[in-house]
């Protein structure tokens, strides 16, 4: 067996270990079907379209089980405003770690006489790293159990690092 | 199943493979072979078909000792549906020489 058919299968192998339940008789399936394939190269190419294949199932399935678990969940505008206050909560709860950031730089600022270099490091440690670092540990911390909360959390995140993103854009 | 069934050319000129001989097994490899398409194409329409109760699948051990292989064929309710699917769409594209152009 040449090395680029060895390769093939060793790479759809792998796909089909890898893939859910559902999928695996159909990757094998293609496995199978390998060996009637004539050329080394050919064997590559179907290995490569098996696999590709597989992964679209994959992405297919889970987006289903996402829309189903939307559905039955109830996504509508009745459910948002029903998590509304958990959401302006976690909102809330990052706009005082972003406060108590921000007043930490400023006492800093008024304690310590940093050169400009220093000045803009710490800058972007209380006022990005850390506030970012805060939301990604306690939304992590309050997904399971709270997660309207976390959502909302997450929400400042992005919206922080939007801001921090055009900012650092246009004024260095 | 609720969602419809995505009748790409592709899929049109598979289920015109399948109704060439109904009530034959084919092999994923053949069908491939037949129609020109590539196994990244080929199976997604094939598991589609499948989750949605018009082809049938077996598989098949020819000697022991070999793995077996996956076979495939419509069911009654897609070989209906096939024929009114091939129908409507040669005669949505009668000037197209039928199936010729899609490759996957």
């Amino acid at each position: 067996m040449l090395l680029t058919r060895k390769m093939a299968s060793r790479l759809l192998q792998a796909m089909v270990r890898h893939s859910r339940a559902e999928s695996q008789s159909w990757g094998e399936a293609m496995l199978r079907e390998m060996d009637f394939v004539e050329s080394d190269w050919s064997a590559l190419r179907w290995a490569l379209g098996s696999a590709s294949a597989l992964c679209k199932h994959f992405i297919s399935q889970q987006l289903r089980t996402w829309f189903d678990k939307c559905r039955t969940e109830g996504m509508s505008l009745k459910g948002i405003v029903k998590r509304s206050p958990a959401l302006l909560l976690g909102i809330a709860v990052a706009g005082s770690v972003l406060a108590m950031c921000v007043m930490g730089l400023l006492g800093l600022l008024d304690v310590a006489r940093l050169d400009s270099a220093h000045r803009r490091l710490a800058d972007r440690m209380l006022v990005v790293v850390i506030p970012e670092t805060v939301y990604a540990a306690s939304a992590a911390a309050l997904w399971r159990h709270k997660k309207s909360v976390a959502l909302g959390i997450l929400t400042a995140g992005v919206i922080l690092m939007t801001h921090a993103i055009i900012h650092y854009a246009m004024h260095g | 199943m609720g969602s419809q069934l995505r009748l790409s050319p592709q899929t049109i000129q598979v289920l015109d493979l399948f109704l060439e001989a109904p009530r034959e097994w084919r092999y994923g490899y053949d069908i491939s072979r037949d129609t020109g398409l590539k196994s990244g194409t080929l199976y997604p329409i094939l598991m589609r078909l499948a989750e949605h109760k018009l082809l049938q699948t077996c598989w098949e051990t020819i000697e022991a000792g070999t793995p077996p292989r996956h076979m495939y064929r419509l069911t009654a309710d897609g070989v209906r549906s096939a024929k009114a699917h091939v129908q409507s769409y040669v005669v949505r594209r009668p000037q197209r020489a039928a199936f010729g152009g899609a490759k996957g």
